[in-house]
């Protein structure tokens, strides 16, 4: 039971979903943009978010598309998880959706609301780290698209009032031979201690992350140390992980050390499977 | 655009039934129908989405309704355990054993419901993945899966 009251709206264009979210920070209300609301349902319960206002964006026909638009895959933000999945015209973001929470969750849960939420494994947002993906937001200030490396940074870097509309992936990267392993501690459905997805793209290994950082990653310095086919994948995994200064998550679900080891598993694995 | 805020008037179409029903906006669909419609065979569990014993079909989709505002689905149609008119399924659930204390059974029941109307032909990896998504504390899984296996018109050794 959510013991605070709350408004809400539903509207049916991106202006109104931005005017609702004005008028109700106007009042005070401390408003959140609502996909599935997995989220926000059970943290509301458990107290640890207390929204005085949800604007829910399912009906907005931008966030719920999901097709091919000028040759690229546009994937609205309130698009839900089991949709990629069950219709992989992106494979590699169908493999990375389907391992995330369980089949009737992911009936709920959307791209948009893993990317945007609070939980820090943000899966879904993998494939785009590889692929060069673009992000749609909406806001006060308008409409603005961009790059991947400058939309995510860890979290998504939204605006004041801003959400995410839509992401868009060239057509070229929808079929990249890819790779993807996640290690949970106790079973499938449980938060990552690693989700790896490998790629190669242009000749390069490309790699990104989740549960092993603080926040997911691409692994870009260490991915020159990936590509050298020349050397065996387990000093690939070494070279690479020397390469980034980020530190590795060591909490009660796994040590860094334990997931350094099945960071070197996955990766061995992926290289081999990519390279033949 | 629609706007819900104080105690509003909602109409939930449930088991073909149509109930209007007075919500806050922040009430879960959880709450709404073992509440406010009185049909108390959709349990509370965890309410965190991770037990599955609110399952219910929302529009055919299999649903966890602790995770859900009624105000979410307002016009939808709802089916709830009590709506539930398979009785093969019920049966194969019955005959394998396929229940313990019987708290978590509903929310197996609309799942493997949505399953079944989904696709006859269920391999062993779909009927495992789609089951994960429900806890029984009692552990009776083996026979619950041999229930939709059952129900599936699959031998079950």
């Amino acid at each position: 039971m959510i013991h605070f009251d709350l408004v809400y709206y539903r509207p049916d264009t991106i202006d109104e979903a931005v005017a609702a979210f004005q008028e109700a920070a106007s009042r005070g209300l401390d408003p959140l943009y609502l996909g599935g609301g997995t989220e926000i349902t059970t943290f509301g319960r458990q107290g640890k978010i207390r929204p005085g206002a949800l604007i829910d964006l399912k009906r907005i026909p931008e966030c719920a598309s999901f097709g091919i638009e000028d040759g690229r895959l546009a994937i609205g933000a309130a698009v839900p998880l089991n949709r990629v999945v069950d219709d992989p015209v992106f494979p590699a973001l169908a493999e990375v959706c389907a391992s995330i929470a369980d089949r009737t969750v992911r009936n709920r849960l959307t791209v948009g609301g893993n990317i945007a939420g609070r939980l820090s494994y943000r899966e879904a947002v993998l494939p785009f780290l590889l692929c060069d993906a673009q992000f749609d937001f909406a806001g006060p200030s308008g409409r603005r698209s961009a790059g991947v490396h400058e939309a995510f940074q860890g979290r998504l870097r939204l605006q004041a009032g801003e959400f995410l509309v839509a992401v868009r992936v060239p057509e070229r990267f929808l079929r990249l031979p890819c790779y993807h392993r996640r290690r949970e501690r106790s079973g499938r459905v449980d938060y990552p201690l690693v989700s790896m997805l490998l790629s190669k793209i242009d000749g390069t290994i490309r790699c990104a992350v989740s549960g092993f950082f603080a926040t997911p990653q691409r692994l870009e310095p260490g991915e020159f140390a990936l590509s050298d086919s020349s050397a065996p994948a387990a000093e690939r995994a070494v070279a690479a992980l020397e390469s980034l200064s980020e530190k590795v998550r060591d909490d009660f679900r796994a040590s860094a050390d334990y997931r350094k080891h099945l960071f070197g598993l996955a990766l061995a694995e992926g290289l081999s499977t990519l390279e033949g | 655009m629609v706007k819900y805020e104080g105690n509003v008037t909602i109409t939930l179409l449930i088991n073909s039934e149509r109930y209007s029903v007075v919500v806050r906006p922040a009430d879960t669909l959880l709450r709404v129908v073992r509440e406010k419609v009185g049909l108390r065979g959709t349990k509370i569990g965890c309410e965190n989405g991770d037990c599955g014993a609110c399952t219910l079909l929302v529009d055919g989709v299999v649903t966890k309704s602790c995770m859900v505002l009624a105000v979410e689905v307002d016009g939808t149609e709802i089916t709830t355990i009590e709506g539930l008119k398979n009785d093969r399924l019920k049966d194969a659930f019955i005959s394998e054993g396929g229940f313990q204390c019987g708290y978590c059974t509903s929310g197996y029941l609309m799942n493997a419901e949505a399953l079944l109307r989904r696709t006859p032909e269920l391999s062993d990896e779909e009927i495992r993945v789609w089951l994960e998504s429900n806890l029984c504390r009692c552990t009776g899984y083996e026979g619950i899966e041999r229930a939709v296996k059952r129900a599936a018109g699959q031998k079950t050794q």
